[in-house]
């Protein structure tokens, strides 16, 4: 799987922060100092991914380096900086997926590799069925909807008051963690059990892993249909507020952030390499509803 | 112990249990009885869940968190009705239900298995260690009531657990 970035950039420092937050994401970041030497690379490698190049090296040979890219690696994706003052970049536009203003801010560098590169690390169909997953689980306890879309998310993150992870493997390895605040998680156990006032910690972390639980058991159903056989563990919780958790992840995990009145939960998918060709492989009745009572 | 209305000491009048009034009649009689339901899950929130609303229908509930301690209760205490995760630690649901179903008391206790895994294949493995039905979560606890209920229709509550016979201490619980 590609995951090289590359970074074109004549000062160091012009947009500084670029390459750790591309390596926060679990990219491997190269950095050349001209678009001439950009061109080499990406001729010479196969596994480049993107391409981040700043206003300042724009400046020479960017429609050389474009003509020259569109003729070697169309599907190349690349973000050019743009800064307040710099020439107008309209003429090459059409050729970009991306402008953004510099300095470069970590959030916007984000969002727009995610928007350029989830579908690389995480088809639509994957997307799709975490996010069903999630609604559909969580329907029963409130309006949920899913905040500003889904994005690529590090593989360093702090935690919230409460987390679960659990992890499944099989055809397909990785993790789902779900976490939220202790308002929030209140707020949801109120939904889910009326009626209870003082509720100790442990049963609001039992609720949360109870809940990504239950969000993973959908996702596997997405993969069994599909053939892929997955087992799931049981959960582990995690009570840190503040803390850090790190894992060696070889790319970006999905975020995606829900929402309904007072309560949010942030939940995270963790998806390693599989086979990916069985997704495009016919739909297989193998798997029950929620709530379905089969008779055996 | 199949039911009978000659066991509450009523003479059936011919026919009696093909009239639908007796019929109900005796159908509200038994659904006040106890029943003795068994919930194995590691879920705190998914077993009182249940016990919320199976308690509000008039039954006992006893609980445990993974299958080792699913085990002894189930011999300390006779369930009529057992319902249990599959993913637990210590001990999973399935290796539980094929050590319980090798028990002569539990060899036709209703089981049923309340889980996330929605495949059908693993139901299949359900039913090959002794489960009598998969139910995948999460369920409306009422829904799963009415499941327990007609399992159990037709029955009487065991004798231990409709309180006929001193009950067996319960062992320890495993401590977390």
């Amino acid at each position: 799987m590609d995951r090289q970035v590359l970074v074109v950039d004549s000062a160091e420092g012009a947009i500084s922060g670029v390459m750790e937050e591309l390596d926060l994401l679990g990219f491997r970041v190269i950095w050349v100092p001209t678009l001439v030497a950009a061109l080499e690379f990406v001729k010479a490698s196969p596994r480049v991914s993107l391409v981040v190049a700043s206003a300042e090296a724009g400046r020479a040979g960017g429609t050389e380096f474009l003509a020259g890219v569109k003729e070697l690696r169309p599907t190349l994706r690349i973000i050019w900086g743009v800064r307040p003052d710099g020439v107008p970049v309209r003429q090459r536009a059409a050729s970009l997926d991306s402008l953004i203003p510099e300095p470069i801010q970590p959030d916007t560098l984000r969002k727009t590799v995610s928007m350029l590169l989830a579908e690389y690390f995480y088809p639509s169909s994957i997307a799709d069925a975490v996010k069903s997953a999630a609604l559909e689980i969580l329907g029963p306890l409130g309006d949920f909807r899913i905040e500003g879309d889904s994005f690529l998310v590090p593989n360093q993150r702090s935690l919230a008051d409460f987390s679960s992870i659990i992890g499944f493997s099989g055809e397909a390895t990785g993790h789902l963690m779900l976490s939220t605040g202790a308002v929030d998680a209140k707020a949801l156990h109120r939904r889910l059990l009326p009626g209870t006032h003082s509720v100790p910690i442990e049963r609001l972390e039992d609720m949360v892993g109870e809940l990504c639980n239950q969000i993973l058991g959908r996702i596997n159903a997405f993969f069994w249909r599909h053939s892929i056989a997955i087992q799931q563990t049981t959960p582990i919780f995690m009570r840190s507020a503040g803390s850090t958790m790190r894992y060696a992840g070889r790319h970006p995990s999905f975020g995606v952030q829900l929402v309904s009145g007072q309560a949010s939960l942030a939940l995270e998918y963790y998806l390693a390499d599989f086979n990916k060709s069985k997704l495009l492989v016919g739909e297989a009745d193998q798997v029950m509803g929620i709530g379905e009572i089969r008779y055996l | 112990m199949e039911w009978s209305p000659a066991v509450f000491g009523v003479e059936p009048a011919p026919n009696a249990t093909s009239t639908p009034l007796l019929a109900r009649f005796f159908r509200g009689l038994q659904s006040r009885m106890s029943w003795l339901i068994l919930l194995v899950d590691d879920s705190l929130t998914t077993r009182s869940q249940l016990r919320e609303v199976f308690e509000a229908k008039g039954a006992r509930v006893i609980e445990a968190e993974n299958g080792r301690e699913g085990l002894w209760r189930a011999r300390a205490e006779h369930a009529d009705v057992i319902i249990c995760d599959i993913h637990m630690p210590i001990m999973d649901g399935l290796q539980m239900i094929q050590q319980l179903r090798k028990l002569p008391e539990y060899a036709t206790t209703p089981v049923f298995v309340l889980t996330s895994d929605a495949t059908v294949a693993r139901a299949a493995e359900g039913k090959k260690a002794g489960a009598n039905a998969w139910v995948v979560k999460p369920v409306n606890p009422a829904s799963l009531w009415k499941a327990v209920e007609k399992a159990l229709f037709g029955k009487l509550p065991s004798a231990q657990s409709a309180g006929l016979s001193p009950s067996v201490p319960a062992p320890p619980r495993v401590d977390k």
